[in-house]
């Protein structure tokens, strides 16, 4: 093998990607090649050089705040249903329907597991009201997601004529589901306070419900109606 | 068991990730944003350096950094552990830099520069010399090659991954690896 063609496989050759036959060749000429040697050597020393660079550098500034600041957008802030996803709408609940229900029977399981029931009761009690007490053992936490939540619900309250009686449905009858499941949660921690994966569960499952109302919320500020509005 | 219980029961893989930072994601994916917070302080560093690299710019570094655990935030519920956080976090990071690098090129045929390349090396006093040089050198090398030069021997991808990430061929990365780094001898003598 030639200065030029080993030159052109110097690159693969020092991350070793030539074909084993190949390597050889280029190998053998660096043993003997003097010129070629001091190249493949300043090329080592490049990469290596380069690899040292890969290290933590701690911004100049605490850059959390900004985050956070934007984290607390993105759990309000929700992109605005298009025309094919209003059109849509009602496979939207239905898939929200679905997830509600999973996540109910999830948490219940999981409330049952940690106090160590054996089963727990998921059926939505009829005429439940909606919106069940908030535990005191969330602390600060707990205080911030009250206060999401009342006004959360009254919006919804004040809008859900805004959307298909069939969507109120849906969200009400989750809604309730859910305040079953943070029902169960709050009774376990009464029996526990202690426990904090129960507290943990308890915070998710809030969370849950507030994403839910935000929802809803957020579609009747859209005035769905049903597809109505769009044909005129 | 499905949905959110599953999400907590089935937990991740523990062999693979700290405990006390798997007890954590599981919190953070459940929307524990002090959680996520204190994830974030653990791997801040390390996502602004990589920021910092690829940009050339602190400005930039700070924004992109930002993109990327807000980004996190979002796709948390996708992480099942598979690769440590950290890693998870530093492909996302990339591809935060890279899509804003695409989106730039697409508002304007501007070249992104370095601000003040030395500030590079004043991040870190404690730098050699000769780091301080590449790093001077890398600034000046056309962003193609400067972007494979850093992902490949920086920051460790090999050629498939930055080809699939570029949406190149593996060809056209080794070439601007090739060329950045006759460039960069160049450069550094």
């Amino acid at each position: 093998m030639k200065c030029g063609e080993v030159l052109s496989r110097l690159d693969d050759y020092v991350d070793d990607l030539l074909a084993p036959r190949e390597r050889q060749a280029v190998r053998t000429h660096l043993q003997t090649c003097v010129a070629c040697r001091t190249r493949e050597e300043s090329l080592l020393a490049l990469v290596k050089q380069a690899h040292d660079l890969a290290r933590p550098v701690e911004p100049p500034s605490d850059l959390w705040p900004a985050i956070a600041g934007r984290l607390g957008d993105e759990s309000v802030r929700r992109p605005r249903p298009s025309r094919w996803r209003r059109r849509t709408l009602p496979l939207r609940w239905l898939g929200l329907a679905a997830a509600a229900v999973v996540l109910v029977a999830g948490t219940a399981l999981t409330t049952a597991w940690l106090v160590g029931r054996r089963t727990v009761d998921i059926r939505p009690p009829a005429g439940a009201d909606m919106g069940a007490p908030m535990s005191a053992s969330l602390g600060p936490e707990g205080v911030r997601l009250k206060d999401e939540r009342r006004q959360l619900l009254a919006a919804f309250q004040a809008r859900k004529g805004r959307l298909m009686p069939s969507t109120v449905k849906v969200v009400e009858k989750n809604l309730r589901i859910i305040d079953r499941s943070l029902g169960d949660i709050e009774t376990a921690l009464r029996k526990d306070p202690g426990n904090r994966d129960l507290t943990f569960l308890l915070a998710g499952t809030y969370r849950q419900e507030l994403d839910l109302l935000r929802q809803a919320v957020q579609l009747s500020n859209d005035d769905w109606t049903g597809g109505k509005n769009e044909k005129s | 068991m499905d949905g959110l219980a599953a999400d907590i029961l089935e937990s991740t893989d523990h062999d693979k990730l700290d405990e006390s930072e798997a007890h954590e994601i599981e919190r953070a994916r459940c929307g524990d944003v002090e959680a996520f917070e204190r994830l974030y302080h653990g791997h801040a560093a390390a996502v602004y350096g990589l920021c910092l690299r690829m940009s050339g710019s602190h400005a930039q570094a700070e924004e992109l950094t930002q993109e990327a655990f807000v980004r996190a935030w979002r796709a948390l519920g996708g992480f099942r552990g598979e690769a440590a956080l950290g890693s998870w976090l530093h492909r996302l990071a990339v591809n935060v830099v890279l899509e804003n690098r695409r989106s730039a090129r697409r508002r304007s045929a501007r070249v992104v520069s370095v601000e003040d390349p030395a500030s590079l090396g004043k991040a870190k006093p404690e730098s050699p010399d000769r780091t301080m040089d590449l790093e001077r050198a890398m600034a000046d090398l056309p962003e193609g090659a400067r972007t494979i030069f850093i992902l490949h021997d920086v920051e460790g991808y090999r050629h498939e991954e930055i080809a699939a990430m570029q949406g190149l061929s593996t060809g056209t990365t080794k070439a601007q690896l090739h060329r950045a780094r006759r460039l960069l001898r160049e450069a550094l003598g």
